[in-house]
């Protein structure tokens, strides 16, 4: 009856229409599912909260919204039927053929103005106006549909999440992904749809994280399941699209433009996909995720206190993040896997608190290994090379119980001073009979080469090392008995971000 | 192989997703085979039969920004343009849209056509990739001999949506593949990886062989780490890699 395409809003309306039918496959609906979708969407689409949400997907001149209607509900019943209930209409005479499924275009005119077929932005989020001749072949205006695919894109925003006042539409090239998001934001839009309608309120709640947060931890919770349920789980990539498509929106508004796409590309969700399949990794990796959420006290009680009693949506500061790689990768690196803590930031942030002292159990190599290869695709030669050097130190921290070196190296903030650290160190652990600590070409392959990464720099490759020299020392020991090595840690650097 | 190879440089470029009209116009960040077909046959001079014709190609740019354009959001319209007797015939308002734009891209284009050389020496219609105000110049144009090895490197190109089982590198886009100019440019549309990084098939921790696979390509081209860039072909019509 229906099947994926790989178009992204028409894909999550197949996905919607699947788990409003509770069928995993589209090709088992049936003629009844998509009746039955066509007439959810008509009782409720005319009816709040949906009716008052959904012009940030169908704008105001949507069937469900016209203000013409209102008096006329014989009319806007003619006017559902022609887009929920055409997909066994088609014009098979006509050449023009719908653009998401390639089927012939419905027989059904959208408006007795337009010609049989065409859909413009109040039937598809994000077209032109009715009649626009922009962007449209030989300025024909309007996009060629079939009656299928009008449903399935009026069916579209049950399967969005609502963020932030737009919509969050999440399609991946596995359909499976696509289907679970879908169905979960359904069953949430459901739920808090209900209780809007027992309670009269006209407004559709938000979600309960930002758009960034939402869609990862939406993405880690299926992903979890999938693992759970020995589901193939290939790699996949996942692409959100946050929207509006409200006569409201501006184009310049940087704060909330009408269209941000986030992708979460294949070495993101492999990177995830290790980190469920390695019970190790796992657990550490849960407590750095849980030591990212934004404080819910901060702003948002503020605002109550107030008077103001607006939730805020709660960000996970570490997904937010993974959004701004490879840029800030240093930071990134430093602020979740070493636990350097931010020194500027609302009340909000958690990372204001991050403390290596406290923390010193979190930093985990493995973890930063497995970001490292599959994330920035640093070559495994250096990935070694970074750990022969950061163990080789640790060992000589605990043997010559050298506080001041740690200090110092963590501390360090010029290149030429980190040299003359290694070198002190190096000279030291020879005179006390042991071998050198790294030779000329391990400092090279460390601090000097670094052929994948776009912004190079030796303050991440000492990060780095320090990484592993925190979880040695961590494993050795030392840090319980060394616990004054922490006092004055703080860097030049640390203040000046 | 034979194949033609045509370097094109511009200072500016963008490829829109074609459903995204409204406000804000993204861009794909490499070229989509449609745009590379209309390219092509813009220094042909004439609509090419697809069928036989197959290109691979290495895209970059300097730099992505967003620029703000005033676009002229039109409509058919009636009536009489003001104090005229002309006829209107359309009418409409400047709209501001943000649009995200490439800073100096480059495209280095493979097509198996070696006989179209001179095509590009004196292409028919001005040079241009992406819109018409899109300029480029084409700074190289040579044949170039490709050879099949089993081992190369893939970067900043689009690979066939099968590339997502061997390497979990980059992501899928569907992007149009081909607008039938028979048929009121309908389009079609085909799933593919956008190779953002660079990838070796030597090294086994980034890439899955699956099978003995040869890849062409361009030994012309900088080695890396032992081996030479592969390039991926494409077909615009047909199964996935053309016929």
């Amino acid at each position: 009856m229906l099947q994926y395409t790989g178009h992204p809003f028409y894909d999550i309306g197949v996905a919607t229409i699947c788990a409003l039918a509770k069928k995993f496959k589209p090709t088992e609906l049936t003629q009844e599912d998509l009746e039955r979708a066509a007439t959810f969407i008509e009782e409720n689409y005319g009816r709040d909260p949906l009716k008052s949400f959904l012009g940030v997907a169908f704008t105001t001149n949507a069937w469900f919204n016209q203000p013409a209607f209102d008096k006329q509900p014989e009319k806007r019943r003619e006017y559902a039927n022609r887009i929920l209930r055409s997909f066994s209409t088609s014009d098979n005479t006509s050449e023009q053929r719908c653009v998401f499924t390639g089927e012939p275009v419905t027989t059904a005119a959208f408006s007795d103005k337009l010609p049989p077929g065409r859909a413009f932005r109040q039937h598809i989020p994000l077209l032109t106006g009715e009649g626009v001749i922009n962007f449209h072949p030989w300025g024909d205006a309007g996009l060629p549909v079939s009656g299928k695919a009008a449903l399935c894109l009026q069916a579209f925003p049950l399967g969005c999440a609502k963020c932030g006042g737009r919509l969050l539409a999440v399609h991946s090239d596995n359909p499976d992904i696509t289907f679970r998001f879908a169905a979960e934001f359904l069953q949430y839009n459901r739920e808090v749809m209900l209780l809007a309608q027992e309670s009269g309120s006209k407004k559709m709640p938000e979600a309960k994280m930002s758009a960034r947060t939402l869609l990862i931890d939406t993405f880690l919770r299926i992903e979890k399941y999938r693992q759970a349920e020995l589901e193939e789980t290939g790699f996949v990539s996942v692409t959100a699209y946050h929207l509006t498509n409200s006569g409201q929106s501006n184009a310049l508004d940087e704060q909330n433009p009408p269209l941000s796409i986030y992708y979460l590309p294949l070495e993101l969700t492999d990177f995830f996909k290790q980190i469920f399949i390695n019970s190790t990794y796992k657990i550490k990796w849960q407590e750095i995720v849980n030591r990212a959420w934004q404080h819910s006290g901060g702003v948002a009680l503020k605002k109550k206190s107030k008077g103001v009693n607006e939730d805020k949506p709660l960000r996970n500061f570490l997904y937010e993040d993974l959004f701004k790689l490879p840029n800030g990768v240093l930071a990134f690196i430093r602020r979740y896997f070493l636990r350097v803590p931010s020194s500027k930031g609302s009340d909000e942030d958690p990372r204001l608190a991050y403390s290596l002292e406290q923390e010193y159990n979190l930093v985990s190599w493995e973890i930063t290994k497995l970001f490292l290869r599959k994330v920035m695709k640093m070559n495994s030669e250096r990935i070694e090379k970074i750990a022969l050097l950061g163990e080789r130190l640790a060992e000589y921290i605990r043997q010559e119980n050298d506080k001041k070196f740690f200090t110092d190296f963590y501390r360090v903030n010029k290149y030429e001073y980190l040299r003359n650290i290694l070198i002190k160190a190096n000279m030291r652990n020879v005179k006390q009979g042991n071998s050198l600590i790294l030779d000329f070409d391990l400092y090279l392959s460390v601090f000097e080469e670094a052929e994948e990464f776009a912004y190079s720099d030796w303050r991440l490759a000492r990060d780095l090392v320090l990484i592993k020299v925190v979880e040695k020392l961590y494993e050795l020991e030392w840090f319980s008995k060394n616990s004054d090595v922490f006092t004055n840690l703080e860097s030049e650097e640390d203040k000046e971000e | 192989m034979k194949v033609l190879r045509v370097t094109a440089e511009g200072l500016t470029t963008s490829f829109r997703y074609p459903h995204f009209m409204l406000g804000i116009q993204p861009t794909f960040e490499m070229p989509p085979p449609a745009t590379i077909y209309g390219h092509i046959c813009s220094a042909i001079g004439e609509w090419i039969d697809p069928e036989e014709v197959l290109f691979a190609y290495h895209f970059t740019h300097e730099g992505k920004f967003d620029d703000v354009e005033h676009i002229h959001v039109l409509a058919a319209a009636g009536g009489k343009l003001p104090g005229t007797v002309m006829p209107k015939v359309l009418e409409g308002a400047v709209n501001p849209y943000k649009r995200t734009i490439f800073f100096k891209p480059k495209l280095v284009l493979y097509i198996n056509k070696p006989e179209w050389l001179q095509y590009f020496y004196s292409p028919r219609y001005p040079v241009a990739l992406g819109r018409s105000q899109d300029l480029f110049t084409y700074t190289d144009i040579q044949i170039v001999d490709l050879c099949k090895k089993e081992d190369a490197y893939f970067e900043h190109t689009l690979a066939p949506y099968e590339f997502s089982m061997k390497t979990a590198r980059g992501y899928s886009v569907l992007m149009p593949r081909f607008l039938d100019y028979s048929k009121g440019r309908a389009p079609t549309f085909e799933r593919y990886v956008v190779l953002n990084q660079r990838i070796h098939t030597t090294d086994s921790q980034e890439f899955l062989k699956v099978a003995a696979e040869q890849y062409w390509v361009d030994a012309s081209m900088p080695v890396n780490k032992g081996v030479n860039l592969g390039l991926l072909f494409h077909g615009f019509t047909g199964g996935r890699g053309g016929k």
